[in-house]
């Protein structure tokens, strides 16, 4: 028997009117896992994400957080439990800087949160200077976020992402939008994370998916077409057929 | 950081400074007593410079807390309560109490039907203090309200500067609480609200309850701004907390560069500056001179009065 995953999901749909979005999905991911689901647009990645981060609710099925129903729990709830999570487009208040991006990210879950103390939230600042210099955006600290680029967004996004020490991490089309530069970047960064973080990442970007995934899962209209290590499943005739005429896994 | 701190600090008592010596020095007492209105005004501006500016959310009803703050006072008053420090209290208790029990309808909503609620909330306090004629003396208001002594067996406030003063130390304390509160953790989480929810929701922040907060604040400091109305002019009725006060208000915080609550207060002295001056001048034409001074705002000062100076260079948004 191996111990129960960090977070399960059994039969789980989402039905919007007659369009089922995502029907009877199960899944499964291991601490430590690396996982990515992948399919052509429309394939119901982004809502399984929302479901996962409770901006969304199933029309069935059970999402589970080390074997507890997370049921209605909002998004700021499943955060506190340990869910971070980034956006398509990156997600940053644009009129802090980039460093209090990061801190306020890390308040909910540090050890000296409470909305009254301005020291320790200078404390905190400071550490969390570690969490931008880990993603290599420690010299945009201090630029208010809303001018940096997109890239440069994506980068402060995921250190504040990072510094509410998830142990699980979203990422929904990380490297949609980037240059080849900034997202051979953003692999090296997400190879150095914590080995105890579990990453769920939906991706279009297969040679992105091959260099960080440990697992795969193919969804296609909304239903799971493919389970495997990535090579398994680029092997595997169904989803050749769906990815007809795209790149090799 | 530190630096930037001391340096606000010390503008803050230079500023306060010159408002209590300086300008009673120069100015004499009846222009003393027309500036007076402001203090009134400026508070409720600044509640709404955080809740519209800091937090987002757009208010037409601060009208409503600071009724709730004026009659508490009123009625504290005329039962021989004058102590000012106890008025204070029970004026702010009140209006954040009244921002605390409304605030949960309208932190649910956001833009345009945000400011529909609190309108209707600021509409429905007006009718009550209208019509509750045992409590509030209805449409003839509450007159005859004694002056307020500095504290127990003081001597009451009459001389125009005195109250002045009065007024200025108050406004600038809780000038000073809300800079202090803005510069929290809670004022960067209002910001990052502000700017995407859905962000500081993903990171696990209680959003909603930071609204309430800063709804809750907003009353206090407009409850604030009624117990001053109370104390300088000695009288209160339906027609000082009705839509035109909370439109004046929101006014105040525009001409301030909506976000700044100092801003908020010249603001609300410029108001009452076109309102009770000028308007004397050309009588029957004040709301088009407020009129006309808000459209030049908008367009000649988009950051406000205080946009002018007080951002840091390349600030921006």
């Amino acid at each position: 028997m191996s111990p129960a995953p960090l977070l399960a999901l059994t039969a789980v749909s989402r039905r919007y009117g007659p369009l089922t979005a995502v029907d009877r999905v199960d899944l499964a991911i291991r601490d430590g896992e690396r996982h990515a689901v992948i399919g052509p647009n429309g394939a119901g990645k982004s809502t399984l994400l929302a479901l996962i981060a409770g901006t969304t609710r199933p029309s069935a099925g059970r999402i589970l957080l080390d074997g507890r129903d997370l049921g209605a729990a909002g998004p700021a709830r499943r955060a506190r439990a340990g869910i971070a999570r980034t956006f398509q487009q990156p997600a940053v208040a644009d009129s802090l800087t980039a460093l209090d991006n990061v801190a306020l990210a890390a308040w909910p879950r540090a050890a000296e949160r409470g909305l009254w103390r301005p020291g320790r939230y200078r404390a905190l600042r400071t550490r969390c200077l570690d969490w931008l210099d880990r993603v290599g955006a420690a010299d945009l600290a201090d630029q208010q976020a809303g001018e940096l680029s997109h890239g440069q967004r994506r980068l402060v996004e995921l250190a504040a992402a990072l510094a509410g020490r998830p142990r699980l991490l979203l990422l929904d089309e990380p490297a949609a939008g980037l240059t080849d530069t900034e997202s051979a970047r953003l692999v090296a960064v997400l190879a150095e994370l914590p080995a105890e973080v579990s990453l769920l990442l939906v991706e279009h970007d297969l040679a992105f998916v091959g260099a960080l995934a440990g697992l795969v899962t193919v969804l296609h209209e909304g239903r799971v077409l493919a389970h495997g290590t990535p090579a398994a499943v680029g092997a595997d005739p169904a989803v050749r057929a769906v990815y007809l005429g795209a790149r090799e896994l | 950081m530190r630096g930037e701190a001391r340096t606000k600090l010390l503008g803050a008592l230079a500023l306060t400074a010159l408002a209590l010596f300086v300008v009673p020095a120069v100015l004499d007492d009846g222009t003393l007593a027309m500036l007076a209105p402001a203090a009134a005004l400026g508070l409720p501006a600044v509640g709404v410079s955080v809740l519209t500016g800091r937090a987002g959310l757009p208010t037409l009803g601060q009208g409503a807390p600071f009724a709730v703050g004026a009659y508490a006072t009123a009625l504290l008053a005329r039962a021989g309560l004058t102590v000012g420090p106890l008025q204070l209290l029970a004026a702010a208790l009140a209006g954040a109490l009244f921002a605390l029990l409304t605030g949960p309808v309208v932190v649910r909503a956001r833009g345009a039907t945000a400011l529909m609620i609190t309108l209707a909330l600021g509409e429905l306090v007006a009718t009550a203090a209208g019509r509750w004629t045992s409590v509030t003396g209805g449409t003839d208001g509450l007159a005859g309200i004694p002056a307020v002594r500095l504290w127990w067996g003081g001597a009451p406030l009459t001389d125009d500067t005195a109250l002045y003063r009065y007024l200025v130390v108050v406004t600038a304390l809780a000038l000073g609480a809300t800079v202090l509160v803005l510069g929290s953790p809670l004022g960067l989480l209002l910001a990052g609200s502000r700017d995407h929810e859905e962000r500081m929701r993903a990171a696990g922040h209680r959003v909603g309850a930071a609204l309430l907060a800063a709804c809750t604040g907003a009353g206090a400091l407009a409850g604030l701004g009624g117990a001053l109305l109370v104390t300088e002019q000695s009288y209160v009725s339906p027609a000082d907390v009705g839509f035109g006060t909370s439109s004046l208000v929101l006014l105040a915080a525009v001409l301030g560069g909506i976000g700044s609550p100092l801003g908020a207060l010249a603001g609300a002295v410029l108001v009452v500056v076109v309102r009770d001056q000028l308007a004397a001048r050309w009588p029957g034409h004040g709301p088009l001179l407020l009129g006309a001074l808000f459209v030049a705002a908008v367009y000649l000062l988009p950051d406000g009065v205080a946009g002018v100076r007080l951002r840091r260079p390349g600030g921006g948004r």
